[in-house]
């Protein structure tokens, strides 16, 4: 039972509430970038398919050695020309997607290398530009056009340990898990902003901290949960014909 | 006080609500119910704010409510505080480092004074009896305690609308009695709620409307 039969006076007359202003847009900000960054993850990209995953991976792998080890720029090039071919198919949306993220890495690329370009060493730099734009290219159109979890048949065709192929589908699997969850966090502190923050920092800095704990717990539980189901430290995966 | 006309959702080309109309008295407690994946939760978030009909209007006491009109900070704040929101699943409404500054946090948005604050924790405190609880972190509650908190929490800013997603579920019978308790005075003090609940007692008890839920989902 309540600790009283009667609720305080407060409660029971009509909240006469004036919000003084105060910017809570970082909520706003946060959900969106999360919403975002969700949709990547939960392969809501129509453009990506099974098909061939494995020889993909391979290509992706062969490439980035070829463009790793060519000391002359036509090979740069030449890969260069073929990954704009690919591009050229994708939707609209795409091509955005991974130019804007191309044009924000490159940016970082070119601060990293305007020392080496003032000292003189202009021809290193443009080579070292255009090998990581080549690669830029085909990791970013790779993870837009096959899933993940292609991805890991893919890589496990190579034999790799089923254990780190495990460990790396648990990993998508979990940052849309604790995203949907940071995601509720961030509604019900919306919902909750209903005058001046006093510290924003510190509420951000509980939600983070809530996110940690519930990855722990839930990693625990998953732990708990493939004990009961037989699991002592093996990963074995079933290999179907 | 809560008018809702024509509403129309849908998710990923599913339809949720479908062309869904309701209208809430002041001082009324409305049972909404409906089976699982009706939209009963989306319906719910929507009278919050947190998503928006792709047609159909909300009116809150005579204010529209659109995203444009929540984009006004001011408005938006006063929406929210008149209208408290118990989740389903406490845990992702308490955030704080302890119970007292959970409680204690909407107060402190709204600007009251150190002395208003402080009372209203401390009624808050007295009335779900978790004076035991006051210093510790929320996360590391019971689920029938963090419930309480989770109440305590919303009730400390006293909204005029309550809004209570399946306030029984997961509970021990205890604090079953409690939240049941607390409903019929809130009630009897003229709030208005509206509940999703499958259990029978609010039917039975709060004099309450039944607004069900077609299930569109096949």
């Amino acid at each position: 039972m309540l600790n009283k039969n009667v609720l305080p006076t407060w409660m029971t007359t009509k909240e006469d509430y004036v919000p003084i202003k105060d910017n809570s847009i970082y909520i706003d900000k946060s959900l969106l970038k999360l919403f975002s960054l969700l949709n990547y993850f939960r392969e809501d990209n129509t453009e990506r398919r099974e098909r061939a995953a494995e020889i993909k991976t391979a290509a992706l792998f062969l490439v980035l050695m070829i463009v790793a080890c060519s000391r002359q720029s036509m090979i740069p090039i030449v890969l260069l020309v073929i990954i704009l071919v690919r591009i050229s198919l994708l939707s609209g949306k795409t091509i955005g997607t991974l130019f804007k993220k191309l044009l924000l890495e490159e940016l970082c690329t070119l601060i990293i290398l305007l020392p080496a370009y003032l000292l003189g060493h202009h021809i290193a730099v443009i080579r070292i530009l255009l090998k990581i734009t080549v690669t830029l290219l085909y990791v970013n159109t790779f993870a837009a056009t096959v899933r993940w979890n292609a991805i890991t048949k893919g890589l496990s065709k190579f034999h790799i340990p089923d254990l780190f192929l495990f460990t790396f589908d648990l990993a998508i699997k979990y940052i849309v898990v604790l995203g949907d969850e940071c995601i509720k966090m961030l509604e019900a502190l919306k919902i909750r902003s209903i005058g001046k923050s006093k510290s924003k920092g510190k509420e951000q800095a509980h939600i983070l901290a809530m996110t940690f704990i519930k990855s722990k717990q839930m990693s625990e539980e998953m732990y708990h949960a493939m004990v009961c189901r037989g699991y002592s430290g093996e990963y074995r995966k079933s290999r179907k014909n | 006080m809560i008018d809702v006309h024509d509403f129309c959702f849908s998710y990923e080309e599913q339809p949720i609500l479908s062309h869904f109309s309701m209208y809430i008295k002041e001082g009324e407690t409305i049972l909404l119910k409906g089976p699982n994946g009706c939209g009963k939760t989306t319906l719910l978030k929507m009278l919050n704010g947190l998503l928006f009909p792709e047609y159909g209007t909300y009116l809150f006491s005579n204010h529209k409510i659109t995203k444009k009109q929540l984009k006004d900070e001011r408005f938006s704040k006063w929406f929210h505080q008149q209208i408290g929101y118990v989740f389903q699943d406490s845990t992702i409404q308490l955030f704080c480092a302890s119970v007292e500054e959970e409680i204690s946090f909407g107060p402190e948005q709204m600007d009251l004074s150190k002395v208003d604050i402080t009372s209203r924790v401390e009624d808050m405190i007295s009335l779900f009896d978790i004076e035991k609880l006051r210093k510790r972190a929320p996360y590391t509650l019971s689920t029938g305690e963090k419930k309480k908190v989770a109440i305590a929490s919303v009730l400390a800013v006293n909204p005029s609308v309550l809004i209570f997603d399946e306030p029984f579920s997961g509970l021990d019978d205890q604090t079953v009695e409690l939240v049941k308790a607390l409903l019929s005075h809130l009630h009897k003090a003229g709030k208005t709620m509206i509940i999703t609940s499958h259990d029978k007692w609010a039917e039975d008890t709060l004099n309450t409307r039944i607004i069900t839920l077609p299930a569109l989902v096949l």
